[in-house]
């Protein structure tokens, strides 16, 4: 059973509509990407799951708890950080969790525990004592995580965790999140940044112009729009025995491109497996020195999919 | 063929205008301040015919009766209408960071300044001109003189400038909107003290009949020109036109120097980081008491503990961190107010003064402290919204009736704080009294005022800010509603008994719908010439007390709609949650 269910989900603001017909599922401990570009939807679809919107139309539940109708619920159970969220400038980071752990009525006894806890977790132990206002843009991001895992949420909805952070401070996000997910937590992540989502997620969306254009595993969403997969092959007797000629009749391969050090090899990874792909190399007697596939290109899915339309 | 002359534009002044005319709220302002002034007229003009009995030729020369009154009406819009237009010129640029954007065009900062400022004065302008029809009707009645249609043109059109400029300056001076805007009037209001004090000081060291200098400084407000101006047409024969000119210099002067300053301010302030008023006004009250303490040799009578928030986090951060709510900014904020009181009380004991002194303090705490907690009020969520932290602060799993709840203690903290030296006051003017039939009710009523007012500025003014979601909008409504309220309720009222001419007590009764009415009628002893003082204070007291009880419930029962949150049906919070 889904634990996150949204149906045919319509947000209005006004005469815009901004959310379509929304539907997908997250089983648990899932990861899943929501992806688009901005004004597509996918904040309005966050708030709606942290019942920050009342949506025109949908039924959205959470372990089968309808979202709409029982809000206070799901507000103990799941875990939102907004995409832009400020800080309480007056409260030293240690009292910024007091506060939200008091608020989410995490007992007494168990506070200073949990909240040191977190704090460890988001590597922020040496920052307990300043000032959150005090703190960089990636520190208080991971000071928001630290937030939202207070009360131990079922459901993480976190919109844009990485925006305008530095190079650094992402890949420092990006750690945290893969370590959440190998915690088993059940999280929705937007981003417009493409590959930080292929590196983490499990399962996609792909919304436009508040509409879900595509949604399934990465490699579903590949399979269905047909996209190939590029690998990077160090051959050293590549002009051995007509080897290119005999690389490019391979079944499966669709292109092969000769580069400076290397070749491109572009293949149906649905009829050639890398695997195979390597094995067969071997049959021909080719001498690997370098075999790297390219993380699949989630750009070219993202364009195909979408036109540049908004809501 | 090409002109040869520079191609002569305004873009920012178009800019301006057509955001205006784009602005729904600028049609429906003008259209409500039309219906005002018109019926406002029409009132007057009926009374005319009303008075001048079977014969309709004896309302022929009345026409200076319906200026006279239309004159001020005009002053009034000026001071309340251009501040509230202007103000945010641009704070609103810096709140939107767009300010630096602009200094990066080709614009020179006068050229900015100048089309910020015709772009304030423009719809101020077709403000005014409404009552062109209106004035018509009055000459069109005879005896008013074509000069003083002058003196009021000119006077209006100078105060009209000078507001505007000096809006100008605040809105480059302050980062805020909202702190401009309540900068407009404390500086009006120093500027008054300061000629108070030096007419006060003229009198002792230079003499009743050397005090032209002081009485020429008053000619930097409007009304204060027209009125000059206005004797010099009517006993001036011919114009003396140095005598004129004397009078207009300090508002003309006025005018230029402002624009200058907001000039340099444009500049120089362009990138202040966002601050908030109350909070930097109780921080610099903090350095200056902590430089007074060293004279004491640093003596501490309370701290700030060291806490972490148990059960009711909102209102611990509201009453244990965040600025006015602390203990020790509430101190600070009482000595304030208490030291000059303590100081009267001295005086009225040890002297054997009167205790006029204590209606003086009266008269001048009542405003800032409803300043002070309508500020608050206004500002108690939109501080959340515009430090983004309000998305957050509804996914608690807090109902929204005790998120409100818990956020309004820091202002029960300073309420409670700020009723000692109203208490005191009391206390003292009943204590001089006693012993004489009215102290008992005197001290009733004002204890009845006290307890329901503040509750009241702060409810309202919590509603204004919830219903306007921005700090600006909030705390500028929030404060026009309690001025129009305990000051304009009043005067409409008093202008209609004067035009209706009724004079009557029962009359009188209508004047308790302002707040401000008992608060006046008790200090300065008017209650106790009605046959029934205490029906009086019976009748405030239900009325206030029933808008006070109208008020908390509206807010506490839609708060979900307030807060525009998802309804909490499910169940209320509470319970502890697992760790």
């Amino acid at each position: 059973m889904s634990f996150v269910k949204v149906d045919n989900l319509i947000v209005r603001y006004g005469k815009l509509e901004a959310v379509r017909g929304v539907s997908f599922e997250i089983p648990r401990g899932e990861v899943f990407g929501f992806i688009g570009p901005n004004g597509a939807g996918k904040s309005s679809t966050i708030k709606v799951l942290a019942t920050l919107l009342k949506p025109t139309a949908s039924s959205a539940t959470l372990d089968g708890i309808d979202i709409a109708r029982n809000p206070m619920t799901i507000r103990r159970r799941i875990g939102y950080m907004p995409d832009f969220f400020g800080v309480y400038e007056d409260l030293t980071a240690w009292e910024y969790l007091h506060f939200f752990a008091s608020a989410y009525r995490v007992e007494r006894s168990m506070r200073r525990k949990v909240v040191e806890d977190v704090l460890h977790l988001t590597d922020l132990q040496h920052k307990r004592d300043a000032q959150v206002d005090s703190l960089s843009r990636g520190m208080k991001q991971r000071l928001g995580l630290a937030r939202v895992l207070l009360h131990d949420p079922d459901l993480l909805l976190l919109d844009e965790p990485a925006s305008g952070l530095d190079p650094r401070a992402r890949i420092e996000i990006r750690e945290l999140l893969k370590e959440l997910r190998n915690m088993g937590k059940t999280i929705l992540i937007s981003s417009h940044i493409l590959h930080e989502l292929a590196h983490l997620c499990t399962r996609i969306g792909i919304i436009e112009a508040g509409t879900l254009v595509a949604e399934g595993s990465l490699e579903e969403i590949y399979r269905r729009l047909s996209l190939l997969r590029i690998v990077h092959v160090q051959i050293s007797n590549l002009n051995h025995n007509g080897m290119l000629t005999q690389i490019r009749a391979i079944e499966g391969v669709a292109a092969v491109e000769e580069q400076p050090d290397r070749l491109a090899i572009r293949l149906h990874e649905d009829r050639l497996p890398l695997e195979d792909l390597m094995a067969q190399l071997h049959g021909l007697g080719a001498r690997i020195r370098m075999f790297q596939p390219e993380v699949m290109d989630m750009e070219t899915a993202f364009m195909k999919l979408t036109q540049g339309k908004t809501a | 063929m090409r002109s040869s002359l520079p191609r002569f534009s305004l873009p920012l002044l178009a800019k301006e205008l057509v955001e205006q005319a784009a602005r729904k709220r600028t049609y429906r302002v003008r259209t409500l301040y039309a219906v005002v002034l018109f019926a406002f007229s029409l009132l007057i003009v009926h009374s005319f015919f009303q008075y001048a009995g079977s014969n309709p030729l004896n309302v022929l020369g009345r026409g200076g009766d319906l200026f006279e009154p239309l004159v001020f009406v005009q002053f009034v819009t000026i001071y309340v209408f251009l501040p509230a237009m202007m103000c945010g010129s641009i704070t609103r640029e810096k709140e939107r960071d767009s300010l630096v954007l602009l200094m990066l065009t080709t614009l020179r900062p006068w050229e900015i300044i100048l089309q910020k400022y015709l772009s304030g004065l423009l719809p101020m302008a077709m403000f005014l001109m409404l009552s062109l029809p209106v004035m018509a009707v009055a000459y069109s009645l005879g005896g008013l003189e074509s000069d003083l249609i002058i003196a009021a043109g000119v006077t209006i059109g100078l105060c009209c400038m000078q507001v505007g400029a000096m809006t100008l300056m605040l809105s480059a001076w302050c980062r805020s909107t909202a702190g401009a805007f309540i900068m407009f009037y404390v500086l009006n209001v120093a500027i008054v003290i300061v000629l108070l004090i030096a007419m006060v000081l003229a009198d002792v060291f230079l003499g009743p009949y050397d005090m032209d200098v002081i009485k020429w400084g008053w000619c930097l407000f409007g009304p204060e020109v027209y009125h000059q101006y206005r004797l010099i047409v009517m006993y001036g024969n011919p114009l003396p036109l140095s005598e004129l000119w004397w009078i207009l210099m300090p508002i003309t002067a006025s005018v230029m120097i402002y624009l200058v300053l907001a000039r340099v301010f444009l500049v120089r302030r362009a990138q202040v980081p966002p601050r908030n008023l109350l909070m930097t006004i109780f921080q610099q009250l903090d350095r200056f008491f902590t430089r007074a303490n060293r004279i004491t040799g640093g003596v501490t009578l309370w701290n700030d503990r060291e806490s972490l928030p148990e059960d009711k986090p909102l209102a611990w951060r509201e009453t244990a961190r965040r600025g006015p709510g602390k203990l020790h900014h509430r101190m600070r904020v009482l000595m304030l107010f208490q030291i000059p009181v303590i100081l009267n009380v001295v005086l009225t004991f040890s002297l054997g003064r009167s205790g006029v002194g204590f209606i003086v303090l009266l008269m001048l705490i009542w405003p800032i402290v409803v300043l002070i907690l309508a500020v608050m009020g206004a500002n108690v969520f939109n501080v959340e919204r515009s430090r983004q932290t309000f998305d957050v602060l509804l996914t608690l799993p807090l109902t929204s009736r005790d998120i409100i709840q818990q956020k309004m203690a820091g202002i029960w903290r300073v309420v409670f704080t700020l009723m000692i030296p109203f208490l005191t006051i009391y206390l003292c003017k009943s204590y001089l009294g006693w012993g004489t039939k009215y102290a008992l009710l005197y001290l009733v009523s004002s204890l009845l005022t006290l307890g329901i007012y503040l509750p009241l500025t702060v409810w309202l003014s919590v509603l204004v800010g919830l219903v306007a979601r921005s700090s600006m909008r909030g705390v500028v409504v929030a404060v026009g509603v309690l001025a129009v309220w305990t000051v304009g309720v009043p005067v409409v009222l008093a202008i209609l008994g004067e035009v209706l001419r009724v004079h009557d007590d029962v009359y009188l009764w209508a004047f308790l719908i302002s707040p401000a009415t008992m608060v006046v009628f008790t200090e300065f002893g008017e209650l106790w010439d009605f046959d029934s003082p205490i029906m009086m204070v019976v009748v405030n007291t239900l009325i206030h007390g029933s808008i006070l009880y109208f008020l908390r419930r509206r807010v506490l029962t839609y708060a979900d709609q307030l807060l525009v949150r998802v309804a909490s049906a499910d169940e209320p919070a509470g319970g502890l949650q697992k760790a």
